[in-house]
């Protein structure tokens, strides 16, 4: 008797755990096939294994991912840049005006997800080894196979077009203590064929509670001849800056003459810059720039109302930037605009 | 080797057991897994209200069709209840009307929408042209009718006493393309007042946060009262919180906290935020019928702490009177909003183009005005302005 009850426990315990294995061996292979599907849906394991390195552009910013998984970012007017971000497996840097600092945490994350994407030609390539299959989702008529991993703190959901399978948008979320929750959205739109190759013409970019950001991909370019050190080299071009004391060599790296009344020049200047020449608050200064002096006022931080008089000629920390920026509110340097070119050189010295 | 959640691992191991096949098809051979799909079944729009006197009920959670990226967002949000869509001819540069027919046409009767058009006042109005824009959104939308006509963004009720105007909408009444009219406007104050006396607002959209609603609860509630239908938008003070750190904890979310504040005033209909993308649908659907609470207040305290001195209410307009110059303070600062926070530089470029040139602030740097100390919130009017200028005209 005992040894039949053993026998009808053993078999459950036996079907059981069959069971667990071909539901693991299922899962499995689902998300083997679908990988696979997506990378053929981009073009095919051979022809992606050609593709070393490849760039475009969304937005103000140039992406260049290589095969093993770098990303660097670039920002700026070509030929300057301002701020180069690098993503590696190990790392993110970030060089804004040559300040060199590192990400951490869910902004970190972030970027590896999104080197990880990028480098594999926007295709699941690079995730393969860590995904988890949940089956169909729906978003009304359509449907989307969704696959979830995870990078670093940050928890990734795929949604995969379940008759080209391409992916059609990727959520990324996190949460983090003492930052809040990260919560970002790319939608991708048609996908278009680049040298063989098929990667989205565009992303919408949103976060819930705000409106989204169409950014479309253009200036694609793939297997471009890079030095080898290229997604390590973090070297911003915002010419050169030298610093005496009472002095402040450097150069433009944007300016904007739309209005008649108004020249702004951004410089490459930092704070640190600033600092170094011994400037303070209320300083008069000379601007020297195209073969004209200046008379400008200094501020450390954003000055008072007062200070955008008609007339009023001020350099001050550009509110979205890392940079000093001068703002001649007068149409007396009309004339200026013309001279104006990225890298010209610039000086203020204290008067 | 692909991980397998317990949650999956769970489904997979209940199915096979009880041998039945419980789970949907899937294409292509793939997966019993449905469990994505049961999580968003499971959230639906649980409330719908009366909406004025239309005859109508709208779901408290409706949809804002301003910036989205595919019909199908629209659809979702039907599919999970939603019934009541904003669109307007300029939003997304009429993409919004023709998305909105892509995605609604075989479910027009039952769905609400309603489209806006604007009036410049620098423009003579001619009965045949509104005529011919409100029938050519129709065409966009796929429709014979539109729920609610709206005159788009009006700062008081002047163009209702214009004649062309009142026939055009009429003879567009009678015809039966259009059910109800109303307006939206970002000065309630003084707009829901003169549509206590104006038979022309049928429903109104307005301006209702918790940062800028409580000046016209009075006036919500005697146009409640008189049964227009009532409409909120820019339910999320600004939009500001994408930019915010260490906002919300884990468990609450802003969004759903600023739409169960706004939802809590029963003289509110519906209120429309923006769906953009299937997070944010299934973000605003979340928040249906869900009384306000004490997490969701301390969220909302958080957010007025750290935006407080950056947002410019714009139907506060107390600021106005104090420049010499008319200069429109509050739209100008609404349309750099629309470029700093919500992302939208180019509508937002191409509503400061359209905004007179008197009303834009072109001389306020060499001003003296009294800007400074007009705004009861404290916000550098002059600063503000000067910056919004600078980045919508570049």
């Amino acid at each position: 008797m005992c040894k039949c009850r053993f026998y009808a426990y053993f078999s459950c315990l036996l079907f059981l755990l069959s069971f667990v294995f071909l539901s693991c061996s299922k899962q499995d292979s689902q998300v083997k096939d679908l990988v696979e599907k997506n990378i053929q849906a981009a073009g095919g394991k051979e022809k992606i294994s050609q593709i070393k390195n490849f760039s475009f552009k969304a937005g103000p910013n140039t992406y260049y991912v290589s095969s093993d998984g770098r990303m660097k970012i670039t920002v700026g007017k070509d030929p300057i840049i301002t701020e180069i971000i690098l993503a590696a497996e190990n790392k993110v840097i970030r060089n804004c005006y040559n300040k060199i600092t590192e990400f951490e945490g869910l902004m970190k994350s972030n970027y590896q997800a999104q080197a990880k994407l990028r480098s594999g030609l926007f295709t699941l390539a690079n995730f393969k080894e860590q995904l988890e299959f949940h089956g169909l989702k729906s978003f009304g008529p359509k449907e989307h196979y969704m696959l979830t991993t995870q990078v670093g703190a940050l928890n990734v959901e795929f949604y995969l077009d379940p008759e080209e399978f391409t992916i059609k948008r990727v959520v990324f979320k996190g949460f983090e203590e003492g930052q809040g929750r990260f919560e970002v959205n790319l939608d991708f739109g048609l996908y278009q064929e680049i040298e063989g190759i098929k990667i989205p013409s565009s992303w919408f970019r949103s976060q819930v509670g705000a409106r989204g950001r169409e950014f479309k991909i253009s200036d694609v370019n793939m297997n471009q001849a890079l030095d080898e050190d290229f997604f390590s080299d973090h070297d911003v071009n915002v010419g050169n800056v030298e610093i005496t004391q009472n002095s402040l060599k450097g150069n433009v790296v944007d300016f904007s003459t739309a209005r008649a009344d108004m020249v702004t020049i951004s410089t490459n200047w930092t704070k640190e810059s600033i600092q170094g020449a011994g400037f303070k608050a209320n300083d008069k200064l000379i601007l020297e720039i195209g073969g004209k002096e200046i008379e400008i006022d200094f501020y450390d931080s954003q000055p008072p109302r007062s200070a955008y008089e008609q007339g009023a000629k001020l350099i001050m920390p550009d509110r979205r930037g890392e940079n000093f920026v001068i703002y001649i509110l007068s149409s007396e340097y009309k004339d200026l605009a013309e001279k104006l070119e990225l890298l010209l050189p610039i000086q203020i010295k204290r008067k | 080797m692909a991980k397998v959640s317990r949650r999956n691992f769970l489904t997979a191991f209940s199915s096979g057991v009880l041998g039945f096949g419980f789970a949907k098809k899937a294409k292509a051979g793939f997966g019993h897994t449905v469990l994505a799909q049961s999580e968003s079944s499971a959230l639906k729009i649980k409330k719908y209200n009366p909406f004025g006197k239309t005859g109508l009920k709208v779901s408290d959670v409706s949809c804002g069709a301003i910036s989205f990226f595919e019909p199908n967002v629209l659809r979702y949000a039907y599919d999970l209840g939603v019934n009541y869509f904003d669109t307007a001819e300029t939003y997304l540069r009429k993409k919004s009307e023709t998305f909105i027919g892509q995605a609604l046409k075989d479910v027009r009767d039952k769905v609400i929408i309603t489209t806006k058009h604007g009036y410049s006042a620098r423009q003579k109005i001619k009965r045949e042209d509104i005529i011919k824009r409100v029938e050519e959104s129709l065409k966009r939308m796929q429709t014979d009718y539109v729920d609610v006509a709206m005159v788009h963004g009006i700062s008081d009720l002047s163009l209702f006493n214009n004649e062309e105007l009142l026939a055009a909408y009429a003879q567009l009444k009678k015809q039966g393309k259009i059910r109800f009219t109303g307006f939206s406007t970002h000065n309630a104050k003084v707009t829901l007042k003169q549509a206590l006396d104006n038979d022309f607002a049928q429903v109104v959209l307005v301006i209702y946060n918790h940062d800028e609603g409580k000046a016209i609860e009075p006036l919500l509630e005697q146009v409640h009262k008189k049964g227009i239908g009532t409409v909120a938008m820019k339910i999320f003070a600004g939009g500001k919180h994408g930019n915010l750190k260490s906002l919300v904890n884990q468990e609450v979310s802003y969004p759903q906290a600023a739409i169960r504040w706004v939802l809590s005033n029963p003289n509110i209909d519906c209120c429309i935020p923006t769906m953009s993308s299937y997070s944010h649908v299934e973000e605003y659907v979340a928040a249906s019928a869900k009384p306000l609470n004490r997490a969701d207040l301390e969220v909302i305290a958080e957010y007025q702490r750290q935006v407080s001195q950056h947002y410019c209410r714009v139907s506060c307009s107390e600021c106005l009177s104090a420049c010499p110059h008319g200069v429109a303070i509050n739209d100008v600062l609404r349309y750099g909003m629309y470029f700093e926070d919500y992302g939208m530089e180019k509508e937002a470029m191409s509503y400061y183009a359209e905004l007179e040139e008197g009303k834009k602030p072109l001389i306020c740097a060499s001003c003296s005005g009294n800007c400074g100390s007009a705004c009861p919130y404290g916000l550098k009017i002059k600063e503000k302005l000067i910056h919004a200028h600078e980045i919508l005209s570049v």
